[in-house]
């Protein structure tokens, strides 16, 4: 049952993924039951991951290559992979060999022109060799505005979900025929908690002590960083040319926790190769359709890199694409209802996934 | 003592020759007379004596002129084709003797139906003074259920092992060609009293028979009541189903479901609970032909597969073909479910209806006209929607949802006279499904047709029908900002002509058929000034689906039923309509869209033609055992275009084109059947093999809805199946079961000139339906008189699914890489139902009964997986879960009433 409310907290986060899905939140209501099972595949050699990108500017622009994970259920700490020759060129001659972070490799030099070329060549420590696909840096067009609008969501006293906001955008493409937008939303809040109600145990007095980090308010305060759960792409068949009215990115769901204070939103829009394009709406499909009822078969996601000497699987995107941005901030006073927080007890790094105590420098 | 003696001279004869007697020429016309006469004359003539038992030998004439042939030879003709025959003995004497065994085959019959305390009826056919015995002759019949005077289809007349047996045609019609004589006929039809007559043929003639309900209703499991006509029928693979028996078995939520009675039948199976329609010998769902009164449905569900489309009520009989498909039949390469509407009563109106947890439903039939004109109409709907919203549930959006379904049936008949019949059906079925206050999907199916059945003469019969069916879905969003309405309609006028001929032993079949299809497969229009929805249209599909056949059931011999047939279809796709041309000698896909051409209103964009041979045999062994051998070919010119794991009411068919071939499906099957303890026991074992070509399948990732390029999205390649299937069944005392056994592999083979036009690198692959052992056992016991109780358990492999073989993180997403289309298997599938049935009173004559069905499915509460998805709660973990439709045991109670 644990299952099922998170589930259906899955979908109400996806507020405007509709498609075939109802069905199943009625049926599982009634009598059905998603359970975890344990595939126990035979073990794989995990296979090369390269995540690269270039955007316009001056960079730094970063290339990341790792392991993939197993399927089993485990967490497994991201393996990258160091030691390899990572090399950035454009169709003008530029050339530029990234430096070695342990496994995340940054530029150096080399910009990010639109219309020029981009290539990712890499060579790992065993000599094996991987490309990518020409590609050309695109112009990203505007946001021009983004808003939100409140939305009801489960009644307040189920204490499994909240009202929220849904968030869009008003934009503009780059002019011309086929367009291939991607936008990526960036949240974040801010949150204070007080860690000096919680205590633990000092290991030589065995008193109870309060948090090391309360005493200077080191982990009071936190900065949540959330992103968009799955790619939100641009499809030209059904939209109109080249102004985009009302688009819908995200959800954010109301709690103590997002609306502690106020909560920033951040829209980038580029856009993408048509392999890029198709790699992460083979993305978006996995992560939407994992949980359809009637479920879309699964397939092999190809990138834009590929192995030039072996006969290794690699799975590899770089993408060369100018970035657009545009933020808010919604203050909690949007909430168009007497919104009361409740104290949040403890180290606000352990409290907030994905947070950090130090203030972002776009935090105004 | 009798029967001893009689075998005694039958064996004898033949050890004892002589030939001097019978070698005597006869020297005048004897032409006219009595044979018993004639041997006394000749006695007188000759020194000879015969020994005969009048009552054998005095229906006998001599009809020919045997002038100058000998005594033997003209004996020989007369008793040809009759159970007497003769030995000549000590060179003076002839002795007549009979073949006791039709005769002792008979007797047991009669005693056999006095034991059960069956009625016998004896009925007499023509004037003895016209009987000439031992003549093949044919029986002419109708068989008529006595209440609503409709006529029984597929009824089986069994004559014995030596004349065997026949159904009844679509107008309950049927005929027999037999000896003239004594014999006994068992009539038989599932939840119908058998019927059993002692029978009198003179000479040529027809008899019309009335058939009762069984009082104890729904007494049996669905197929074992089918051994007649398993035995006796020619069409291997010919199953008739029981409406009775579909009410009586445990229900989902009440609903009595046809679609889920036919997956527990041999060779037939589904990909899971919640999936609409069903896979048939390794074919999938677009292979079933389901006819409505004649015309085709595209959808057979409610609720996206939870309920069949089908007030079980409303359906006379159904016809199901798994294999041995008639050559009437054509256009879906693996099954046909032939469904017929009851008719209205002729003498008094009746009604009956239903009240189940979530539907109830309602059905009037009687005379407009006494015995001339008939109505009967149907309604079944849902309160699911009240349900839902009464749901004390703190879920807004569930009970902001709405789910509605209902559908309608209305027939009307009128009776010329006894040759002439006018039809009238009118079918709808409609769907409404909303879900989190914004997107609504409704679909509906339509259909019409009308129907004579004329009786030209004895021999000549027809039926012609105009029929216009209709497919339709919408896909509604009423968000103001990206407000739309998604619209996807087929339209199917179509005209037929089925005739049968009747010569001697002979049972000609031809027709034509002819559908057109209008396709618009998908309109999406904004529905709000502020939507940012941009119109599309796709250009409208016109096709033209013809087929001619012909066929002949005869019987070579007493122990074959032979039916051969062929038919001549023909598919043509006509403009206006745009063609995509792509470059030459490479792989159809976006890039190497070259041009397109366009071809005005009428024209021919492509065309196919398909010769489909289909053949059945079956070989009688004895009374009690047969072999069935039956082969058929059929060309599939519609496809059923679905990307997902089920298949849904908003997925798209696809007409063949220039860029999709028909698909081809060969299927041979044979089998053995037999019962045993006088059909208490049957049990049969076939196998079969199909290979189909050119079966559509998608390419990773393929976007199907509003594709102008859908040719670049799809591909072809070939299927195979193959397998074994057996079945045993009691059907006789308190306690009768059923039980099937099916192994069977249904695989696929996408292979392209290029990888990205194979799947799974062009190796063959499990289908998303392969389960290569399928178990079903169902039983019926009666505690009492009034009290049932029937269950169902069923078994499957797990189907195949396709898995992740690691996971990566990539840009922020954690993903899964998936290899190899269905290269692993959910769990084995298994469920227990069970219910209990209350019957009202037995009385024939009641102004009300009612009865009661307490149903409790999946009684030990088994989580069968029916689809595997991944997730990921933090970078670098992929979790796999497993969804469970069924999750635990499930009660309900129908309550079913008739007036």
């Amino acid at each position: 049952m644990n299952f099922l409310m998170k589930q259906i907290q899955f979908w109400k986060r996806r507020g405007r993924k509709v498609a075939n899905r109802g069905l199943t939140v009625i049926v599982l209501l009634w009598m059905s039951c998603i359970d975890p099972v344990d595939l126990s595949l035979p073990p794989s050699q995990l296979p090369l991951i390269i995540d690269g990108a270039i955007a316009d500017g001056d960079g730094p622009f970063s290339v990341r290559i790792l392991r993939g994970v197993p399927v089993d259920g485990r967490y497994h700490q991201t393996e990258f992979v160091a030691g390899a020759r990572v090399v950035i060129s454009d169709n003008t001659g530029v050339r530029d060999t990234l430096k070695d972070i342990g496994g995340i490799y940054e530029t150096n030099s080399i910009k990010g022109i639109v219309g020029r070329t981009y290539q990712l060549r890499v060579t790992t420590a065993d000599g094996a060799k991987y490309e990518s696909t020409p590609e050309m840096m695109l112009p990203a067009g505007t946001v021009d505005s983004v808003f939100f609008e409140f939305v009801r969501g489960l009644k307040k006293d189920t204490q499994i979900e909240v009202d929220g906001f849904n968030i869009f955008i008003n934009a503009t493409a780059p002019a011309g025929g086929n367009r291939r937008l991607r936008w990526k939303f960036n949240g974040t809040y801010k949150v204070r908690t007080n860690p000096a109600l919680l205590t633990t145990t000092d290991p030589i007095t065995l008193q109870d002590v309060p948090l090391a980090c309360a005493e200077q308010c080191l982990c009071c305060v936190c900065w949540v960083s959330v992103k968009e759960e799955s790619p939100i792409l641009f499809q030209n068949d059904f939209l109109g040319s080249s102004t985009l009215r009302h688009v819908f990115v995200n959800y954010i769901p109301i709690n103590n926790m997002t609306f502690n204070e106020r909560y920033r939103v951040e829209i980038s829009q580029m856009e993408v190769s048509q392999r890029v394009y198709d790699f992460y709406s083979g993305v978006r499909k996995q992560i939407d359709g994992s949980t359809s009822l009637f479920q879309p078969p699964f397939f092999e996601l190809k990138g834009n890199v590929s192995a030039t000497n072996n006969d290794n699987l690699v799975i590899g995107v770089f993408s060369a694409a100018a970035v657009v941005k545009r933020h808010i901030y919604i203050a909690r006073t949007a909430i168009p209802y007497d919104f009361h927080l409740s104290e949040i007890i403890g180290d606000c790094r352990a409290v907030a996934p994905n947070s950090s105590n130090s203030q972002p420098a776009f935090w105004q | 003592m009798v029967r001893a003696l009689l075998i005694l001279l039958y064996t004898s004869s033949l050890t004892v020759y002589s030939q001097s007697v019978l070698d005597t020429k006869l020297d005048g016309p004897v032409k006219g007379t009595k044979l018993t006469v004639f041997l006394k004359g000749f006695e007188r003539q000759h020194a000879v004596r015969f020994y005969f038992v009048e009552d054998w030998i005095s229906p006998f004439s001599i009809e020919g002129n045997y002038a100058g042939q000998t005594l033997g030879g003209m004996l020989r003709d007369v008793l040809r084709e009759s159970t007497i025959s003769f030995i000549a003995i000590h060179e003076y004497g002839v002795v007549f003797v009979r073949d006791p065994t039709y005769e002792m085959e008979r007797r047991t019959a009669l005693q056999e139906a006095e034991r059960k305390q069956r009625k016998i009826d004896r009925i007499v056919v023509g004037s003895e003074e016209k009987f000439n015995p031992g003549r093949k002759v044919n029986l002419h019949g109708k068989i008529t259920h006595e209440d609503t005077k409709a006529p029984v289809v597929g009824a089986t007349i069994y004559a014995g092992a030596v004349y065997g047996g026949t159904t009844t045609n679509t107008e309950g019609v049927f005929d027999l060609s037999i000896q003239t004589g004594e014999h006994v006929l068992t009539i038989g039809f599932v939840g119908l009293k058998e019927k059993v007559i002692d029978l009198t043929m003179y000479e040529e003639g027809s008899l019309e028979i009335f058939m009762q309900e069984e009082p104890v209703l729904l007494q049996e499991v669905v197929v074992n009541s089918q051994s007649i006509s398993e035995l006796t029928n020619s069409r291997a693979g010919q199953l008739q189903l029981s409406v009775g028996a579909m009410k009586k078995q445990p229900t989902l939520l009440g609903e009595a479901d046809l679609v889920r009675q036919l997956q527990t039948l041999p060779g037939v199976n589904t990909t899971g609970e919640a999936a609409a329609g069903f896979n048939v010998r390794g074919g999938s769902v677009d292979q079933n032909l389901v006819l409505y009164d004649g015309m085709p449905l595209f959808n057979t569900s409610h609720s996206l597969g939870f309920f069949s489309a089908f007030y079980s009520e409303a359906i006379r009989e159904m016809t199901f073909y798994r294999g041995g498909i008639p050559a009437e039949y054509g256009g879906r390469g693996s099954s046909v479910l032939d469904i017929r509407s009851k008719g209205g009563d002729l003498e008094k109106w009746r009604g009956n209806g239903g009240i189940g947890i979530i539907s109830t439903n309602l059905m009037v039939r009687g005379p407009l006209k006494k015995n001339k004109t008939t109505m009967a109409a149907s309604v079944r709907t849902t309160y699911a929607n009240w349900f839902i919203n009464a749901l004390s549930t703190s879920y807004h959006d569930l009970q902001n949802s709405e789910v509605n379904f209902y559908d309608a049936e209305l027939r009307l008949d009128h009776s010329f006279n006894d040759r002439s019949k006018l039809s009238f059906s009118y079918y709808r079925s409609n769907d409404k499904l909303r879900v989190r206050g914004d997107t609504t999907y409704q679909w509906s199916n339509q259909l019409a047709s009308l129907r004579l059945d004329q009786i030209f003469s004895k021999r000549l019969s027809g039926s012609f029908q105009l029929g216009l069916g209709n497919y339709q879905y919408f896909v509604t969003d009423r968000l103001p900002e990206r407000a739309f309405e998604l619209s996807y309609k087929i339209t199917y006028p179509a005209l037929k002509a089925d005739m049968q001929y009747i010569a001697g032993s002979h049972r000609f079949g031809f027709g034509v058929q002819s559908m057109y299809y209008d396709f618009n497969p998908g309109k999406l229009k904004p529905t709000s000034e502020i939507s940012s929805t941009r119109p599309v249209t796709m250009d409208s599909q016109q096709a033209l689906e013809s087929g001619i056949y012909v066929s002949d059931i005869f019987s070579p011999g007493n122990r074959f039923v032979v039916e051969g047939g062929v038919r001549l279809s023909s598919f043509l796709t006509m403009g206006p309509a745009t063609v995509n041309v792509y470059l030459p000698a490479t792989p159809v896909s976006l890039p190497n869209l070259v041009d397109s051409v366009r071809y005005g209103p009428g024209g021919i964009t492509s065309s196919f033609l398909g010769v489909e041979p289909r053949f059945a045999v079956r070989y009688s062994l004895n009374d009690k055992s047969s072999l069935k051998l039956s082969f058929h070919r059929i060309y599939q010119y519609l496809h059923l275009i679905s990307n997902t794991t089920a298949v849904t009411p908003v997925d798209i068919w696809q007409p063949s084109n220039t860029f999709f071939k028909p698909q081809r499906a060969d299927q041979a099957s044979f089998g053995y059947f037999r019962d045993f303890k006088e059909k208490k026991y049957e049990a049969f074992a076939e196998v079969f093999y199909k290979e189909m070509n050119n079966v559509l399948d998608f390419r990773d990732g393929a976007n199907l809805i509003l594709n102008k390029t859908l040719e670049a999205d799809l591909l072809q390649g070939d299927g195979k199946a193959y397998g074994i299937e057996l079945y045993v069944s009691k059907n006789l005392g308190r306690l009768t079961w059923a039980f099937s056994y099916t192994y069977s592999r249904s695989l696929r083979t996408i292979r392209g000139p290029t990888s990205g036009e194979s799947i799974n690198g062009g190796m063959e692959f499990p289908s998303s339906f392969d389960q290569p052992h399928m178990l079903n056992a169902s039983w019926n016991y009666r505690l009492s008189r009034r009290f049932s109780f029937t269950g169902n358990f069923s078994f499957r492999t797990g189907r195949p699914v396709t898995v992740p073989i690691f996971g990566f993180v990539m840009d922020g997403y954690t993903v899964a890489y998936f290899s190899g289309r269905n290269q692993f298997r959910i769990p084995d599938y298994h469920r227990l139902d069970v219910a209990l049935v209350i019957e009202g009173n037995h009385k024939l004559k009641k102004p009300w009964s009612g009865s009661w069905v307490i149903s409790f499915l999946n009684v030990y509460g088994r989580r069968n997986a029916y689809s595997y998805f991944f997730g990921s709660d933090v970078p670098g973990r992929i979790n796999t879960y497993q969804l469970s439709i069924l999750g635990t045991i499930i009660p309900s109670v129908t309550y079913s009433f008739k007036f």
